[in-house]
């Protein structure tokens, strides 16, 4: 019951309007995405401070995008980025190093001009990396990810992949969705205090509805709640925007 | 000034009343077209010495000036916001439940079904409409100045306009019921100091309550959510007593599914219904604080499969209304602009 809010006498409830926020967002800046309509539908990029999901089958191009995040978030300032850090949380033990090297390399090339000093070596060292095998060590991980960020504070956007996978080993569907609360809970905290994104990968699954099989992100719909955005990956390399599959919006133009 | 020169554009006002008469008005301290509705008819006829009829004549004209969106003048009919949906406000007049103040209301609905998209629209009407404010109340760490700004943009606003608008909504954000509390608390404190900004403010948007009660689960948790959940329609009605209209947001998750899904899907409110197809969460208590709870649904098409092309159409369905009759329905369409 304990909070560290102020008592109510003295909170301001009219000093941030939605003009602030506006202009204070001018400044603040987002990780470009590195897709163009994507990013132009998402207000420049992915949100600090937010929840976002990524979700599609696998081999949909979502680790790609993950990796794609680690790097852009390290764009410099000068180049119009953050220059920041990235923290990279790996549930699958399927973290290519090599992989997030190629990707650096043709980052680098993009931004030869505007920014000389941006090399995919320097690259890789930003990119801090975490394996948590199991529930209880990404639990554990999640928990203290604010050392991490004292340790590194510019580290910008904190990455799990999967975040589905380690949750869905257990097969106590009761301690299942107790544990992914309690995970969304402490990063909806450590979102307040520190000016992170973070980027969570999902997957699908089927449901029964009625006598209809539907096709629905896992880990159920209070989660689908409580994250800020969501990514739909498909096969043909489209994204999709939106909380629902039958309300997302097409985003058009392949990356 | 402003109230002269309205008088002055209505027809009868223009023929009875002189220089002198205006000043009257302004000598007995009703400035604003809002004073001069509320002032008593019989006061105004004997002040101004014309006929009562003619008092009434005036002001009904009054209402029917078309307002200049420049000024922002203010709204003659303060008690009926309106919420600038023309469909919506049509069809919620015919259930007795149109949007004033003191109602509350609550917006259930599963994910992504467009509740922020109908909670920005209805803030952001209300904004553009009235001389007023709004407070909106974010627990998700989600407020998107982009999505108030795309819906300014696609109405072809200048500038200046939008930044009224945009400096007219307030944004608050809260993680706990308990800060929910503590913000509701401290409003309602500043109205009672006389804090304009605190006075100004008509509407509140809770944008979702489900999620900070997400904390609060199974069966130990029960009392507590329950305790909580008191504390915080006590605050709501309090409030709404002072004349502060609610709109809360509120998941609802579908019920007919068989639990045959792989992923644990308790909410913690197991009470028993299975009934509807879907069901809000916060329990039965809550079901009972709002004066309306709409729930938004994906109108059941033409097999919409797993096709995306998402035609924007929302079905509003009255779950409950302690005004009128519940159950019916509307149709509404999201668009670039918001709901219409």
């Amino acid at each position: 019951m304990e909070t560290t809010f102020l008592s109510s006498n003295n909170i301001n409830l009219f000093n941030k309007s939605c003009l602030d926020i506006l202009r204070g967002e001018i400044q603040s800046k987002k990780i470009a995405t590195g897709h163009k309509s994507l990013d132009r539908h998402l207000g420049g990029g992915i949100s600090l401070r937010q929840i976002t999901e990524l979700v599609g089958n696998s081999g949909t191009g979502k680790t790609k995008m993950c990796l794609q995040l680690c790097l852009n978030v390290q764009i410099p300032k000068s180049a119009g980025g953050l220059e920041g850090a990235a923290l990279f949380i790996d549930t699958r033990q399927d973290f290519h190093p090599d992989r997030l090297q190629e990707l650096a390399r043709d980052l680098e090339k993009e931004y030869k001009q505007r920014a000389p000093d941006f090399q995919a070596a320097k690259m890789l060292q930003n990119v801090h990396y975490v394996s948590c095998p199991n529930a209880v060590q990404l639990m554990a991980t999640v928990l203290s990810s604010y050392r991490h960020l004292i340790a590194h504070p510019n580290i910008k956007v904190i990455v799990i992949d999967s975040l589905a996978f380690s949750l869905r080993m257990l097969d106590d569907g009761a301690q299942r969705f107790e544990l992914l609360l309690e995970l969304v809970e402490s990063m909806r905290r450590l979102l307040r205090e520190h000016e992170v994104a973070w980027v969570v990968t999902n997957v699908l699954t089927h449901r029964c509805i009625g006598d209809q099989f539907h096709v629905v992100p896992a880990l159920g719909e209070m989660y689908s709640h409580l994250i800020n955005e969501r990514i739909w990956f498909s096969r043909n390399g489209h994204c999709f925007l939106g909380k629902s599959w039958k309300t997302s919006r097409l985003i058009k133009d392949s990356r | 000034m402003d109230l002269k020169n309205k008088i002055l554009q209505t027809p009868t006002g223009k023929k009875l009343l002189s220089e002198y008469q205006l000043n009257l008005l302004t000598k007995n301290n009703i400035e604003t077209v809002l004073d001069f509705h509320d002032a008593e008819n019989q006061k105004l006829h004997n002040l101004l010495a014309i006929k009562l009829e003619s008092v009434l004549e005036i002001k009904k004209e009054l209402d029917m000036l078309p307002w200049q969106s420049e000024t922002f003048v203010e709204t003659v009919n303060e008690l009926d916001f309106g919420t600038g949906i023309e469909e919506l406000d049509k069809f919620l007049d015919s259930i007795a439940q149109p949007f004033r103040r003191g109602r509350v209301w609550e917006v259930c609905g599963q994910t992504g079904v467009g509740k922020t998209q109908l909670m920005y629209t209805l803030a952001l009407n209300f904004v553009w409409k009235h001389k007023r404010q709004v407070l909106f109340i974010d627990t998700k760490q989600d407020f998107s100045t982009k999505r108030i700004q795309d819906m300014l943009m696609e109405r072809k606003v200048d500038q200046e306009t939008s930044e009224k608008a945009m400096a007219d909504i307030h944004v608050v954000e809260v993680l706990t019921s308990e800060e929910l509390i503590e913000v509701l608390k401290a409003f309602d404190q500043q109205m009672t100091d006389d804090v304009q900004a605190a006075l100004k403010t008509k509407v509140v948007v809770v944008d979702s309550l489900a999620a900070c009660f997400v904390d609060h689960r199974g069966r130990e948790m029960r009392r507590t959510r329950d305790s909580l959940l008191t504390e915080v329609a006590c605050r709501v009605r309090k409030l709404a007593v002072r004349g502060v209209a609610f709109v809360i947001g509120n998941i609802s998750f579908s019920q007919d599914s068989d639990n045959c899904d792989d992923d644990g899907l308790e909410d913690g409110n197991s009470d028993g219904s299975t009934r509807q197809p879907n069901k809000p969460m916060l329990g039965s208590y809550w079901s009972s604080v709002c004066t309306l709870r709409l729930s938004l649904e994906l109108p059941e098409s033409t097999d919409c499969g797993d096709s995306c092309d998402d035609d924007g159409l929302r079905m509003v369905n009255v779950m409950t209304n302690t005004y009128g009759p519940a159950g019916d329905t509307c149709l509404l369409r999201i668009t670039d602009a918001g709901l219409v």
